[in-house]
């Protein structure tokens, strides 16, 4: 067989170069697409665990977190890659490397491009590389089948998101049941294998704050979504009790001012996400009626205070139409649909022998979609079906619960603050 | 070149270096890196520093390199009145049988193979010029005319690094003729105590030649080219450049921590130092290319002389060794 004459040797060498920079390419983007597979499929099992199990400021904070820490993966992984990835003038380099050539192959392709094949140590050169064709065959070079290590990555990670997705139904809360508690007004709340609270009441609870930016909800909206996934129909029963319990107390909460409802909210910030917190819970046993053992202690956290004046926007605005106006102690026209026109109550007339006077402040309840929809700038809204006949029955006075002291010389301010104009807009 | 005549002229070149290699150290003791660096330079083309207090061995082994190789050697001790002519030559006025008298050019002690100028800093500017144009251009000029020093001509300077009173240090345009700097250390006890022993006994350790004495400047030379003939790639050329680069402040690619150490850095004859030194490495280890390993061994010496350092350098206690092997160490990085 005719000894192979440089130029021949060079060829050759190129087309093993081409082989293993082939080879090698592809497996380097095997092993970067595994771990991308993995980023994301880790990321994903994450957001579902935490759309079913943390609370909506938690899923936020935890979904931007996870969400720029699998970019800034990504990036890296790319970045991985690209490093990497074998060009052509690099990858004899890297063979030498590899193989421990010492050079032999970088030189001589390189001297054979620049017509170095005149020089006299140049067939040694190429027939020093030819004797070494075999240590850096391809498949010698670069590991046969795909890179393990990652593969395992990636199977751990899409394996870990599928338990996630098995899991979900069992990590959904039970639906609460609202049913009809003994005394007039009440509506119980029971959870399943737990009595229910029979002291609490139910009233709705303000949408969020308008001001939201939409950042801001996109973790929410996310949430939200992964929940109906996965949820499904039982989701949309809790939701359906959920409505059905709001429209039995809805007599309840006529007169309640949706300020009350805001600063309630305010006072006692309370788990949205939990769908048992969607019920707001007001601990204040109507006017005549018989307090129950629970309900003489000190209101519970989560419990809003002044519960005869929460209510509903919408039922204000019921409570404006069947008052027909404004009155002595009735909203200004215009004052909104929500407005209790007797939110300050009456002016003291012991200003003088108590040198103080009260200022009624009601607390805010907080909750995601229970509520009504808020009234328009226009006509009011009409005014919802009474379910509860027997409720709105059982209709009593509004009366202030809290009583803020204010000294006599603040009065005039504090009342001009607090009073309702007829200019308000409603909220 | 075929293969085979390639494959044993590098073994030749292996045999005789290990050959002058091994003849010095039979009476050197100790030192074998400087002996390295030395004979390295030598067959490279190019001339050697060497730094080292009195009495450690630097004129024995520029002698023993002479008779190993069987070629002529000179010594000259620099002193501060020593005059250029006093080592390039001069013109005499020779009367010949007939009466007539002419000038005669009479050669200095440069005129040999290998040139020993010990402590070449205790002469003045003017004289060490005349030697560093020996160096540079392998002639020297008297009187208009140039006379050319019969190849191969090495020269070996030494420092000594104490007793600094009254001695003319080297600028950096002349340190930039060495190829090599190099630093000779003080010997370890265990050496000192071989050289108790072997320099005081009856009979003396003697070097033999390892070249005949007709031959020798003609098979040196022959040497001398084959390292020349070494390959090296254009990504070799690159990351030599990219060495000598890194040294360089305003290059801006020392990194800043190693800036503000150096004033300035290599010329490009660091380069060709670092290039001709990792040919004569290659030919050691058999290759017919240089690599990324021959020119680390070869890059202190060829570079920690051609290094201006700041004061902050000095106040730092940092050398040039050392920026020498961050630089280094950048390189491996970015190589990996």
């Amino acid at each position: 067989m005719p000894e192979p004459t440089p130029a021949d040797a060079l060829e050759r060498m190129r087309r093993q170069v081409r082989a293993v920079r082939w080879r090698q390419n592809l497996h380097e983007l095997q092993r970067a697409l595994y771990h991308l597979l993995a980023t994301l499929a880790a990321a994903a099992a994450a957001l579902v665990i935490l759309a079913l199990l943390s609370t909506s400021g938690l899923f936020a904070a935890a979904a931007w977190g996870i969400g720029a820490g699998s970019v800034l993966l990504a990036a890296w992984i790319t970045r991985a890659l690209g490093r990497r990835w074998l060009s052509g003038a690099g990858t004899p380099l890297w063979i030498d490397r590899h193989a421990r050539l010492e050079g032999r192959l970088a030189t001589a392709l390189e001297l054979g491009r620049r017509g170095g094949a005149r020089a006299p140590f140049f067939p040694l050169l190429v027939e020093d590389n030819l004797r070494r064709l075999a240590a850096w065959r391809p498949e010698r070079l670069v590991p046969e089948g795909m890179p393990s290590g990652a593969f395992a990555g990636a199977l751990a990670a899409v394996g870990a998101f599928l338990l996630a997705l098995l899991i979900a139904p069992w990590l959904q809360p039970s639906t609460p049941a609202a049913v009809p508690a003994n005394a007039p007004g009440r509506i119980a709340i029971a959870r399943r294998g737990r009595p229910p609270a029979a002291s609490r009441r139910i009233v709705l609870l303000a949408p969020p704050d308008e001001d939201d930016l939409a950042l801001s909800r996109l973790p929410g909206a996310l949430q939200e979504r992964i929940r109906q996934r996965l949820w499904g129909e039982d989701r949309e029963r809790a939701r359906e009790a959920l409505e059905r319990a709001e429209l039995g107390v809805s007599a309840e909460r006529e007169g309640a001012s949706p300020t009350a409802d805001r600063l309630a909210q305010a006072s006692h910030p309370i788990d949205a996400s939990d769908p048992e917190e969607r019920w707001a819970i007001a601990p204040k046993p109507p006017s005549g009626a018989k307090p129950s053992a629970g309900e003489q202690s000190t209101p519970a956290a989560g419990e809003a205070p002044g519960g005869d004046q929460e209510a509903a926007r919408g039922d204000g605005a019921r409570e404006a139409e069947r008052d027909g106006g404004a009155g002595p102690h009735q909203a200004a026209a215009g004052a909104g649909t929500g407005t209790d026109p007797n939110l300050l109550g009456e002016a003291s007339a012991e200003r003088a022998a108590r040198e103080r006077f009260e200022l009624p402040l009601a607390a805010r309840v907080h909750a995601l979609g229970g509520g009504p929809a808020p009234p328009s700038a226009g006509e009011a809204p009409p005014p919802a079906p009474d379910a509860r006949p027997d409720l709105a029955a059982a209709q009593r006075r509004d009366a202030p619960v809290l009583k803020m002291s204010v000294p006599p010389a603040y009065e005039a301010v504090v009342r001009g603050a607090f009073a309702h104009r007829a200019t308000e807009a409603p909220r | 070149m075929t293969p085979a005549v390639a494959e044993a002229a590098i073994r030749d070149f292996q045999d005789t270096f290990a050959a002058v290699r091994r003849e010095i150290g039979r009476v050197v003791v100790g030192h074998e890196h400087a002996i390295d660096v030395i004979l390295t330079a030598f067959f490279a083309g190019g001339h050697v520093l060497i730094e080292g207090v009195p009495g450690i061995g630097k004129t024995l082994i520029v002698r023993s390199l002479a008779e190993a190789l069987n070629l002529t050697f000179n010594r000259v001790q620099f002193t501060v009145d020593l005059m250029p002519a006093d080592i390039t030559g001069t013109r005499v006025i020779n009367e010949g049988a007939d009466g007539r008298r002419e000038f005669v050019f009479v050669p200095g002690p440069v005129f040999a193979h290998i040139l020993l100028a010990d402590e070449i800093n205790r002469a003045t500017p003017k004289t060490q010029s005349a030697l560093l144009e020996a160096m540079a251009e392998q002639q020297v000029t008297v009187a208009g005319t140039s006379h050319p020093l019969a190849p191969p001509f090495f020269v070996l300077a030494t420092l000594n690094p104490i007793e600094m009173e009254g001695t003319y240090q080297l600028p950096e345009a002349q340190l930039d003729r060495f190829l090599f700097k190099v630093l000779l250390d003080y010997p370890s006890a265990a050496e000192l105590e071989r050289i108790l022993g072997e320099t005081t006994a009856a009979e003396l350790p003697a070097v033999r030649p390892v070249l005949p004495r007709e031959t020798a400047a003609r098979r040196v030379e022959e040497l001398k080219r084959l390292v020349r003939q070494v390959l090296v790639a254009p990504h070799m050329e690159r990351h030599v450049a990219a060495l000598v680069r890194a040294t360089v402040p305003a290059a801006g690619e020392l990194p800043e921590a190693m800036a503000r150490y150096v004033t300035y850095g290599s010329s490009p004859r660091g380069g060709q130092a670092l290039i001709l030194g990792a040919k004569v490495m290659a030919l050691l280890a058999g290759r017919p290319h240089i690599t990324f390993e021959d020119v680390e061994r070869v890059a202190l010496p060829a570079l920690r002389h051609r290094l201006v350092m700041s004061y902050a350098a000095e106040a730092a206690g940092v050398d040039a060794a050392q920026v020498v092997e961050g630089v280094l160490a950048s390189a491996r990085h970015a190589r990996a």
